[in-house]
């Protein structure tokens, strides 16, 4: 008689490839495909920007789709790794909402950039068309805001564990972070706070937390 | 706090997605619940002895 405690996993179950490095392949894969995504939309703006389309440059856009296809397709496999064919309806709901969030996220980036010509960088702090400034800030306010409550009420309660407490963490780390940096700015340790590198830190500490707390 | 679910799915030969379904969660859920790591809230307690047409203290026990 098996022990409820043990963790031997019944036939059609992903016992093969242990959760958390499945998950981790997926994330890979899936960064990835917009990483190839992004270079390929880039170059092609580079390219009809320059007039100079070849043999060259199409072997390079070839390559950079390949890996992007590739990389798809290596998340969607290492998704269906586990057989989970079978899923409950709440998870394809909040699945829907991140697809979408993901979109909007797409267009948003694509619509940043084009506001800040040249100097597009996740990290800049250079000047912003005004109207494209005013859609992002909107954007962020309705629809981040309402599909972030969106997605709480549509996840399961281990899923909503998961993020709160990697929210809770992600919170600390900020609290302790901003002063510290203030203070060793003052001291001339430091240069200036940049908003958008505590913010990248922060967003990365609480998918760590989050994606550790789901998938372990 | 322990648990008889694995026990019970295995039974009666369901997956942990099998479960997941019927409890609408996701079979990370399932797995967490099993193996001790998320302790279910009352709600998601009671549709589970509901399932297992069983009490919560039959299949839940604290360890103290």
């Amino acid at each position: 008689m098996m022990k409820p405690d043990q963790d031997s996993q019944t036939h059609d179950e992903p016992s093969a490839v242990p959760n958390l490095l499945r998950m981790a392949l997926v994330y890979l894969g899936a960064t990835g495909a917009i990483l190839f995504t992004s270079v390929v939309l880039g170059f092609i703006t580079a390219v009809v920007e320059d007039q100079a389309f070849g043999a060259v440059e199409l072997g390079i856009l070839a390559v950079f789709a390949s890996l992007a296809a590739l990389c798809g397709w290596g998340a969607w496999r290492a998704w269906r790794w586990g057989g989970e064919l079978v899923e409950a309806a709440s998870v394809k709901r909040s699945r829907i909402v991140v697809f979408v969030f993901m979109i909007a996220g797409g267009f948003l980036g694509a619509l940043i950039s084009a506001g800040s010509g040249a100097d597009f960088s996740a990290l800049s702090n250079g000047p912003v068309d005004p109207i494209i400034a005013g859609l992002a800030i909107a954007m962020w306010f309705i629809i981040a805001s309402a599909g972030t409550i969106l997605w709480l009420r549509s996840v399961d309660e281990h899923e909503r564990e998961a993020y709160q407490g990697a929210a809770s963490a992600a919170a600390h780390v900020y609290l302790v972070l901003v002063p510290a940096w203030w203070m060793a700015t003052r001291a001339g340790w430091l240069p200036a706070q940049e908003p958008m590198v505590l913010f990248l830190l922060v967003i990365v500490i609480w998918t760590l937390v989050w994606f550790v707390r789901r998938y372990r | 706090m322990k648990n008889r679910l694995k026990v019970l799915r295995a039974e009666r030969d369901w997956s942990q997605a099998d479960l997941a379904v019927q409890l609408d969660v996701s079979r990370q859920a399932v797995n967490a619940i099993e193996t001790g790591k998320h302790d279910p809230s009352l709600p998601l307690a009671f549709r589970i002895s509901r399932l297992f047409q069983m009490s919560i203290e039959e299949i839940f026990h604290d360890e103290a």
